[in-house]
């Protein structure tokens, strides 16, 4: 049981640094810099999910940026054209793009390897067109603008500094349930089932029903980050939902440690804060992001939290208890 | 035979798969409590037999009956809430898991999936699992690797992980259990314990249903044996009849003086 317990330990470090973070607006004071954390925050839930379809289940995925975009739209055309409340389009959003998870989880539950990625591929870039041209609705290539600003308990958030506080509440409750289901009986079965399907099968696992709901769980975290996404940029065009940003969604959920919630959130922030940095050498950003990618593949194929750990086990002194 | 005391029953049950004719015909009753040992020499079509039971593979023609009762069309999955677990000849155990880990997703159909409680780690959750791990770590303790349990699979000996195997299908706790080839790559020492372990889970209620070469073993343990070959049942009996079955006899020499030209 020490492994649990050792687990916990890391747990609860975690949840400090997290909860140190709250404190983060008061020492970064630049806007810009602030306006990435709250995009890291944000992208951070996109690949919650995605790290439960493709790090637990095995089900690789290159079109996130589909559930995110749908999430997007959904939600702030609620509020654009019916005024719904944020929460209510919100969370309407989160389920529609759970809906279109599960579309795709059906086909997706005979895929696997290659076509399970070819397939998402083609979903990512079906709903990027569909925006682009069902211009009566989606306004087309010009995208939406002036899409309302949240309101919590009466408060409207306008403020960077808001948005820190309503991103990183979100966030802490999408890292609970993420750490919830990856902790429990549905992501050890997860696990099995991306270990080798004909063995779960044989103990009583629906497989298919488990693959499905990978999906869903993974479009309903991208869909909810999606309606964040919305008020915080306030405008949204299909550019932003390219497949540039699915293989993006990827690559923090590979750098991170695609099997590890933590992973998820390191990943997001890490990744997040490289490709800002390389901003100035545009030019290079893509070439620089596949290095660390092929570097990470081949040399810690857990990601940098099974680096951690790694390091973790080897050097420290034995454990007191 | 008494049809009361058959718990699992293959009526004429054919397989092929393209020009090859793995099952032809088979029937096997299997008795209630009983170890039954089903043999023959490689490719007679034991494992398929298992595939066909388990719902791996859907047989051409045939049927199986579960105490009287016909399985048709029934998915892998739902297999074990009838009651029939398995092990597998090639193990597979789910790598990078712990021996717990293995050993509680034989437990899958046991215990609810309580989405809600999970999410907010409630009571119902926790004592669905808490209720997971005392099991499988009585399936364990059962098999004697109760001392392993937070141990990767993947650093244990081979033996080793046909009892974790074991286990795991132990965990589903089925009525009939169906080992194929459980033996295989154990040494002597580790043959014993399986064998005393078998013959317990006899006498514990179970049916068990086994898969083997190792001619000492089934001799041990089984009270009746059937063999294949080709996909055809040559005889079934006693093991201290069907070891001196001519038929037997030609088959297993036959292969090997095939094997010499």
């Amino acid at each position: 049981m020490k492994s649990i317990m050792s687990r916990r330990r890391g747990l609860a470090a975690f949840l400090l640094l997290l909860i140190g973070y709250h404190f983060t607006p008061y020492f970064v004071t630049n806007l810009y810099h602030l306006h990435i954390l709250n995009l890291a925050g944000i992208y951070t839930l996109v690949v919650l999910g995605l790290n439960i379809l493709s790090g637990y289940t095995g089900q690789v995925s290159m079109g996130q940026a589909g559930f995110f975009a749908i999430g997007t739209y959904v939600s702030a055309l609620l509020m654009m054209n019916w005024s719904i409340p944020f929460w209510s389009a919100s969370a309407m959003a989160t389920v529609m793009a759970g809906l279109f998870g599960a579309v795709i989880g059906i086909p997706a539950m005979k895929l696997s390897g290659p076509y399970l990625v070819l397939a998402t591929v083609g979903f990512g870039e079906i709903v990027r067109l569909v925006l682009l041209n069902w211009t009566p609705v989606t306004k087309g290539a010009a995208g939406l603008v002036g899409i309302p600003l949240p309101t919590v308990l009466g408060f409207v958030v306008t403020t960077e500094k808001h948005f820190f506080y309503l991103i990183l509440a979100s966030l802490l409750v999408g890292v609970f349930i993420a750490l919830r289901i990856a902790d429990s009986k549905i992501g050890r079965t997860y696990r099995a089932v991306c270990e080798d399907e004909l063995a779960a099968e044989a103990m009583g696992v629906n497989i298919n029903r488990y693959k499905i709901s990978a999906f869903i769980i993974s479009a309903m975290f991208a869909g909810f980050a999606g309606s964040l996404f919305g008020s915080f940029s306030g405008v949204t065009s299909p550019d932003n939902f390219t497949f540039d940003e699915s293989v993006g969604f990827l690559c923090m959920s590979v750098i991170g440690g695609n099997r590890s919630i933590v992973g998820a959130v390191i990943g997001a922030f890490g990744l997040t804060a490289v490709s800002e940095a390389l901003r100035v050498i545009q030019g290079f950003r893509l070439v620089i992001y596949g290095s660390i990618l092929v570097f990470t593949v081949i040399f810690m194929p857990k990601g940098i939290i099974g680096l951690f750990r790694w390091i973790c086990g080897n050097f420290s002194v034995k454990e007191i208890d | 035979m008494d049809d009361r005391n058959v718990i699992l029953e293959v009526r004429d049950i054919s397989k092929r798969f393209g020009g090859l004719r793995a099952l032809d015909t088979v029937s096997v009753a299997i008795r209630r409590n009983s170890v039954h040992g089903i043999i023959g020499p490689n490719g007679a079509g034991k494992t398929t037999l298992f595939n066909l039971i388990t719902g791996m593979l859907l047989p051409d023609s045939g049927q199986f009956e579960i105490e009287g009762k016909p399985i048709k069309k029934v998915r892998p999955h739902q297999l074990v809430s009838i009651g029939v677990s398995r092990t597998f000849q090639n193990i597979r155990l789910f790598k990078g898991m712990s021996v717990l880990e293995n050993v509680m997703i034989g437990q899958h159909v046991h215990t609810p999936t309580a989405v809600f409680s999970i999410m907010i780690n409630g009571r119902k959750s926790r004592s669905a699992e808490n209720a997971a791990r005392e099991e499988a770590l009585a399936a364990l303790g059962f098999v004697g690797m109760a001392r392993n349990v937070d141990q990767n699979v993947d650093s244990l000996s081979y033996g080793n992980q046909r009892l974790v195997e074991f286990a795991r299908a132990l965990a589903a706790k089925p009525r009939i259990l169906l080992l194929d080839e459980p033996a295989a790559g154990m040494n002597p020492t580790e043959k014993q314990h399986l064998l005393r372990l078998i013959n317990s889970l006899q006498q514990k209620d179970y049916t068990v249903v086994l898969i083997e070469h190792d001619m000492k073993v089934v001799m041990n343990v089984c009270s009746t044996v059937s063999v294949l070959d080709h996909g055809k049942k040559l005889a079934e009996g006693r093991p201290e009849d069907i070891r001196r079955h001519p038929e037997v006899i030609r088959a297993y020499l036959g292969k090997s003086d095939r094997g010499h030209a």
